[in-house]
């Protein structure tokens, strides 16, 4: 019977053949322990489809109805604060790229400033460098020593003091001032032509120990086209002589 | 397909929430009426009801693509239950207590209103899981695909314990029980 029953449950359930189920139709006229099964089946069934379907009160709809309403209206509050957020954001970005351009804009104007201020001191300075009092040049060349590295017209001023001054206090102090520069090598290659043409012989002593001191190699060809000079004073060859040897030793 | 159940949730984890609207009106009726046959309380089950849908609108951004929208709302609903006696430390036995006092429907006859509370008593006597799937197929009727998915079982479980159920209500209700 237990077979049975499964047979009739799946019958209920629709799992059934048409072929199986017409089996079960026909056992049911037959067997009258069957049809009992069968009815009982059927009664459970048929119950559940019995079972009334209630409605609920207007209240559950009014209840939900003015629960959905808050909850859109915190929804635009929540989206008006994101795009207020969203706002804030946005102007605070706004006034950091306003300041950066303000910058960027007064750097540029600060920049332009300098620019113009170092044209007007290179005019001033070649001015200076062009009185007639030494004591005059020697105070541009010590101005031109303390302006940038990178003003080129600056060294180009101290170059040309050094190379062809007539004073030898000036060529002196232009060379001095120059020796921070030695790395340069426009620099270099301007000591090394001064050297050769250099008649002052302090200030030729002066150039072969700020070559000496700036332990550069190069400088040895220098010293020694001066230890090899026929016409040079003894005690110069022995100051280069004396350079050479501590060049070669670095 | 723009009007499926699917189509309005998914419009609602998308921030239209008006679309909440359209499934309260299609599905507060059921699942008020899924409450009234588990309690016998219609108070409570109006409450359990809004509390649903106010579930759906909490956890909307859980909802996924593929799920189906009906057996998901009945898991919320199943689990609003499960909470709601958790929550107020009501014993299982109250509600059986609940279900076994009768009470005359005015539409009904007297014979057909013995019948169905004759198997509603005789559910009583089943295990929570099987009577959960018993309502869910038989009274709510849903698919076996639904209830599988609810309660995560596998629809070949699903199909045993409705066969099972249905023949241990038969032994209840007709003393049969061999």
């Amino acid at each position: 019977m237990n077979n049975i029953e499964d047979k009739i449950i799946q019958y209920f359930e629709h799992e059934l053949s048409r072929e199986e189920a017409a089996q079960i139709e026909q056992l049911i006229t037959e067997n009258v322990e069957a049809r009992k099964l069968f009815d009982q089946y059927k009664s459970v069934y048929v119950s559940f489809d019995q079972i009334p379907h209630q409605a609920p009160s207007d209240r559950l709809k009014q209840n939900f109805s003015l629960f959905l309403n808050e909850e859109i209206k915190q929804q635009a509050k929540s989206t008006k604060n994101t795009n207020y957020t969203k706002t804030i954001w946005m102007l605070a970005i706004g006034a950091i790229l306003a300041a950066m351009l303000f910058f960027l804009v007064k750097n540029k104007a600060d920049n332009q400033e300098i620019n113009q201020q170092m044209i007007a001191m290179n005019e001033n300075l070649t001015k200076l460098m062009q009185n007639e009092s030494s004591s005059h040049r020697i105070k541009a060349v010590q101005i031109s020593a303390t302006l940038p590295d990178n003003n080129q017209q600056a060294l180009d001023l101290l170059m040309d003091a050094m190379a062809k001054d007539p004073s030898s206090n000036v060529r002196l102090s232009a060379l001095e001032a120059l020796e921070k520069h030695i790395d340069n090598e426009q620099v270099r290659a301007s000591i090394y032509k001064s050297m050769a043409d250099e008649t002052d012989q302090v200030v030729l002593i002066s150039y072969i120990n700020i070559l000496t001191e700036s332990k550069e190699k190069s400088a040895i060809t220098e010293l020694k086209k001066i230890t090899k000079d026929q016409a040079m004073d003894q005690f110069i060859k022995d100051e280069a002589q004396l350079g050479l040897f501590q060049l070669q030793e670095y | 397909m723009t009007n499926t159940d699917n189509h309005y949730m998914l419009s609602v984890t998308k921030g239209n929430l008006n679309d909440l609207a359209i499934l309260f009106d299609r599905y507060h009726e059921r699942i008020y009426n899924y409450f009234v046959n588990k309690s016998h309380n219609v108070a409570l089950s109006q409450d359990l009801t809004q509390t649903v849908f106010e579930r759906i609108l909490k956890y909307k951004d859980s909802y996924k693509e593929d799920y189906l929208f009906k057996a998901w709302i009945y898991r919320i609903a199943s689990n609003v239950y499960m909470d709601h006696f958790r929550q107020n430390k009501l014993k299982w036995s109250d509600i059986e207590q609940i279900r076994e006092i009768p009470d005359q429907e005015e539409n009904t006859t007297g014979e057909q209103n013995e019948q169905y509370h004759q198997v509603l008593y005789a559910m009583n006597k089943l295990s929570k899981t099987d009577q959960e799937i018993i309502q869910l197929s038989k009274i709510e009727n849903l698919k076996i695909k639904e209830i599988a998915e609810i309660l995560d079982l596998s629809e070949s479980a699903v199909k045993v314990k409705i066969h099972r159920g249905i023949k241990r209500l038969k032994d209840i209700i007709f003393n049969t029980k061999q």
